[in-house]
């Protein structure tokens, strides 16, 4: 008898365990878009300012690189909470292309300004940074509309 | 004139020193999604402070005992031991997030992980804990906060005149992207910034630990009622550059590192220098208050010699509870947990406490039998009272809100 409820039990885990939890509505999905899309535009934007004021000679080499860093984790952690949702329907799965492609732009270009400000390339940083001035700009569409 | 170098002495070290991690983080956060939104609160947080940091300094000077020990003797010490853990359990939590806030300083001087920094620093807060006299680690590193003015001249240069700053204080609610809810909840987040309860536990102690007489109660009233206000500035400071650089831009400041921004944008290398070195002394100098404060409440709630007006032998249980506070928030800054994060709950759950620090404050405050001739004038009890009231309120809303905005997200 406890065997038996026992093999129960770890089957019930197991299946558990074998399950990505969806979001149930499509709404909900949309909501975490938008809250994705928002945290991705507050990494690019501050990057942005960051890469100003390293070519302007106004900060120093670590704090600079530090700063970058910090808000590279950011969107990147967005990124994989996002891609990690399953999606619950068609419409979603839309959601999910229009997003994840402008997600993915943002991050690799912040992680190449990180590259460049650890090489205290600093100078080099606004060239660098410049893609995210429009991808933030469409990542704020996109928020806006799935917000 | 001795006197007169003494209280504005005192009135600069108050300012300095008024600002911590918690208040950093608040205020930048605060800024970067309401703008000036929420600048009422951090006047209410400071006027409130004042009210309860002058009380508990006049507590000490006319009982000549620092008042968590008042309030064990004339409350009981059932209604102590609740405040002892609850305060004490916030301590702990601040400890950490002061050596966290203060290892993250060093990263962005040095490009090094914060986490390696994270034992030197305990190490360094224990050590100048250990040996350097009150008086004089309580001035060094309350001045050196002072360096932080600079983000007051940030704020001129984003916002000449300050006109949108004040345009935007003016403004009440969420903006039409945030929620009441989470507003509340920041409302509270800044409230527990200003009004931390190791402040008046470390206040009353301090002013055992100098030997104030009456003939002190001025320069009590001077450091409180000019000093902290002028600290309030800063923290408005702080969320003006936040409010002015990063609400226009969607910008959400979860790093300690966009704090240094605005002033960087404006100000250059030189008042980066200036902006970080304020923030390491203002922290370290949070770091060293509230590790005192461990000692202070658990050693006099037991009775046990306490203070650095002993030798340290003297006093030895007293330096362990430190030492062992010290230990305890190194781990839990160790554990990677995120800094900022700590942050965020020790000053929303010191805002839950309030009510258990300062209502028995308030009573204490009002009996001639420690106070004499100085208990509380009936205007300051209105005051206080109303101040009961709404951290009353604040304390039930806490946790549900807490849980309702997921911490604020």
């Amino acid at each position: 008898m406890r065997f038996r409820r026992a093999r129960q039990l770890i089957a019930l885990l197991a299946v558990t365990a074998a399950c990505i939890a969806p979001t149930r509505t499509e709404a909900a999905y949309q909501a975490k878009a938008g809250d994705t899309a928002e945290a991705v535009v507050s990494a690019a934007r501050t990057v942005l300012v960051t890469a100003r004021v390293a070519a302007a000679g106004q900060s120093f080499g670590p704090t600079l690189a530090v700063t970058v860093a910090d808000v590279e984790a950011d969107a990147a952690s967005a990124r994989d909470a996002f891609a990690s949702i399953q999606p619950p329907d068609a419409p979603s799965d839309a959601i999910r292309r229009h997003l994840l492609p402008e997600v993915e732009r943002a991050v690799g270009v912040i992680e190449l300004v990180r590259i460049a400000a650890r090489r205290d390339l600093l100078d080099r940083l606004p060239a660098i940074a410049a893609p995210l001035q429009p991808i933030a700009a469409r990542l704020d569409r996109l928020a806006t509309r799935f917000g | 004139m001795k006197k007169v170098f003494e209280i504005f002495l005192g009135i600069l070290t108050a300012f300095g020193g008024f600002v911590d991690i918690g208040d950093l983080v608040a205020n930048a956060e605060t800024g970067a999604r309401f703008g000036m939104r929420l600048a009422g609160v951090v006047l209410v947080g400071v006027v409130g402070i004042v009210i309860y940091a002058e009380m508990s300094g006049r507590v000490a000077t006319m009982s000549k005992r620092p008042v968590f020990d008042v309030i064990r003797e004339r409350l009981g010490a059932r209604v102590a031991l609740v405040n002892l853990a609850a305060s004490f359990f916030i301590n702990l939590l601040t400890v950490a997030a002061e050596i966290g806030g203060l290892a993250l300083v060093i990263q962005l001087v040095t490009g090094i992980n914060y986490l390696l920094w994270v034992p030197l620093v305990a190490i360094a807060v224990w050590i100048v804990l250990w040996k350097v006299r009150f008086s004089i680690m309580e001035k060094v590193f309350g001045l050196s906060g002072l360096a932080l003015v600079v983000t007051a001249l940030a704020l001129w240069r984003l916002d000449p005149g300050f006109v949108n700053t004040l345009a935007s204080a003016r403004g009440f609610g969420p903006p039409p992207t945030e929620s009441w809810a989470t507003y509340a909840f920041f409302a509270i987040a800044l409230l527990g910034a200003a009004m931390t309860p190791y402040e008046v536990f470390f206040f009353s102690s301090g002013a055992v630990e100098e030997h104030w007489t009456r003939k002190d109660l001025l320069v009590n009233r001077a450091n409180v009622y000019i000093g902290f206000p002028l600290g309030g500035v800063l923290s408005l400071a702080i969320m003006g550059c936040s409010a002015a650089l990063f609400e226009p831009r969607g910008v959400s400041v979860d790093h300690l590192s966009q704090v240094t921004l605005p002033v960087s944008a404006t100000v250059g290398k030189l008042g980066l220098v200036f902006l970080l070195y304020g923030m390491f002394a203002a922290i370290f100098s949070a770091a060293l208050e509230t590790a005192l404060s461990a000692g202070y409440t658990v050693s006099q709630f037991f009775g046990w010699q306490w203070g650095k007006f002993v030798r340290p032998r003297e006093a030895a249980r007293f330096h362990i509870v430190i030492l062992l506070s010290l230990c305890v928030a190194v781990l839990i800054a160790l554990s990677t947990l995120d800094p900022i994060a700590v942050t965020e709950y020790s000053i929303v759950l010191a805002a839950a406490a309030l009510p258990l620090t300062y209502l028995p404050i308030l009573i204490v405050a009002n009996d001639p039998a420690y106070m004499k001739d100085k208990t509380n004038s009936m205007f300051l009890n209105a005051i206080a009272f109303i101040f009961l009231v709404v951290l009353m309120i604040v304390s039930i809303a806490t946790i549900p809100l807490m849980i309702w905005t997921k911490g604020g997200a």
